[in-house]
């Protein structure tokens, strides 16, 4: 573990309020963005964010060491996303124009990943939308660094399939020719 | 090796993950394949789109913390405070130290400094010869890398000789010997061994599987670690175990075992030779056509 990291959790165990914030300041962006995948639905999304750091917060005091503070949180953001059923947003919503826009016609992203089992969902989103390493993925869910790579490939070997076949109820022709 | 099984890297090799010996197959393979290279392309821009994925609201981190706001700790240090603390933590850690310097040194040496003794020592040696056989999933494959100076050879059956020398590898072509520049190194071979992917303590404490064996002329040192080996369908776990001679810290023996059918099974064997007197003319290129 790195010096700064290793300070920056002596700081959050002793309750110092600036780390908290500092720490939210550095991962609520990214913790947000999984959320959004996970739950697909903002709202929930931020509800999510918030319980993650108050959890954290609770644990904090007697937590051990063993991962990277970031792995930590998105741990914990997991197990609250896994709280709430996902519903995806109705509409092609503000959160992530660029990635629906683009692929429309061809790709349907948040459709693909909707239909696919949480387990490769999670790692997917995780690696993909986290940027966390297959092994900080592992640590995260709390499964070997192995069984991420697996779920890893087995999402985008479906997602893949899916997408090459959009479903015509959420690819619909004249909004692909709208949004070109 | 098949579009299938090419396909079951790609994703790994989009992220960045793949380890180094089999992304040199991959590319290989994908030189050739326009299916693969659409499948490529196809992951690639998944992989932009997925990295890329939405933004968070910009006043996001503000509305957190005013939701954090009653459950936030109520202390807030000032540098004074911060520097008393640090000072006697840095006391504290001091003496805890100097408490049980000489205990950890007896009983848990670090895996990372296990390692990096290794690593220079194998870098160091000569006329070593690394022979492997692979038990799974692939069929019995034997293979041999002999190291010398900065020259090497590698025998796999199935595959041609090559000779590794000044940058270039060598092998036996249509035309003669075809000269092509290398990549191989004795680091890359280090990599290929996987020795690398035990280098980081922190993989191995986290795995909870170092594990200390005690024998009657070396002490034995065994690393573990955890890794995955995609099999349609099926988790598979497979874990690297390395023997290294406590005196000379070189690696004697290195076995990866793969978690299949509830049991550990050997899929990768290695044992290492040193100091192995090699015959005249072993390193030239020309050996490769003059032997055939």
């Amino acid at each position: 573990m790195q010096h700064w990291e290793q300070e920056r959790w002596d700081r959050l165990q002793r309750g110092d309020r600036d780390a908290m914030a500092e720490l939210v300041r550095e991962t609520s962006a990214v913790l947000y963005r999984i959320a959004a995948r996970l739950t697909e639905n903002p709202e929930d999304a931020e509800d999510a964010v918030a319980e993650t750091y108050l959890a954290a917060m609770k644990t904090l005091p007697r937590f051990e060491r063993r991962a990277s503070l970031k792995t930590w949180l998105i741990r914990i953001l997991v197990r609250q996303a896994r709280r709430r059923p996902s519903q995806r947003a109705t509409s092609l919503d503000a959160s992530w124009p660029a990635a629906e826009i683009d692929l429309c016609g061809n790709l349907v992203l948040a459709e693909a990943l909707e239909r696919l089992a949480p387990k490769l969902k999670e790692a997917l989103i995780l690696v993909k939308v986290g940027g966390l390493s297959y092994r900080e993925a592992g640590e995260a869910l709390k499964v070997p660094m192995g069984t991420v790579q697996f779920r890893v490939f087995e999402a985008t070997r479906q997602l893949r399939k899916r997408l090459e076949r959009p479903s015509p109820s959420v690819c619909e022709p004249e909004i692909c020719e709208a949004e070109a | 090796m098949k579009c299938r099984e090419i396909e079951r890297w790609l994703t790994s090799l989009v992220d960045g993950e793949l380890e180094f010996s089999r992304q040199k197959e991959v590319e290989l393979h994908l030189k050739d394949c326009p299916s693969c290279q659409t499948t490529m392309s196809t992951l690639a821009e998944m992989d932009r789109v997925l990295r890329s994925d939405g933004n968070s609201p910009s006043d996001l981190e503000d509305r957190i913390l005013h939701r954090l706001e009653g459950s936030m700790p109520h202390r807030n240090l000032n540098m004074e405070k911060r520097t008393m603390i640090l000072r006697k933590s840095l006391m504290a850690t001091a003496i805890f130290a100097v408490a049980t310097f000489g205990l950890l040194q007896l009983t848990t040496p670090s895996a990372e400094a296990a390692y990096d003794r290794m690593h220079a020592a194998f870098q160091k040696a000569d006329g070593v010869c690394i022979s492997m056989v692979r038990a799974l999933p692939l069929p019995i494959r034997e293979s041999k890398i002999w190291i010398q100076g900065g020259s090497m050879r590698i025998e796999q059956s199935g595959s041609p000789t090559l000779i590794v020398r000044n940058g270039y590898q060598f092998s036996k072509g249509p035309q003669g010997l075809d000269r092509s520049v290398s990549t191989w190194s004795i680091k890359e071979v280090m990599a290929i061994l996987d020795f690398r992917n035990v280098r980081s303590s922190s993989e191995a404490v986290e795995s909870g599987r170092i594990r200390l064996i005690g024998t009657d002329r070396l002490t034995v040192e065994r690393l573990v670690r955890l890794q995955i080996e995609p099999e349609e369908l099926v988790d598979w776990a497979t874990r690297m175990s390395v023997w290294i001679d406590q005196k000379s810290n070189l690696p004697l023996k290195a076995v990866r075992e793969a978690y299949v059918d509830d049991r550990w099974q050997v899929q990768l064997e290695m044992r290492f030779e040193y100091s192995m007197s090699l015959p005249p003319g072993f390193f030239d290129p020309k050996s490769l056509i003059e032997r055939s």
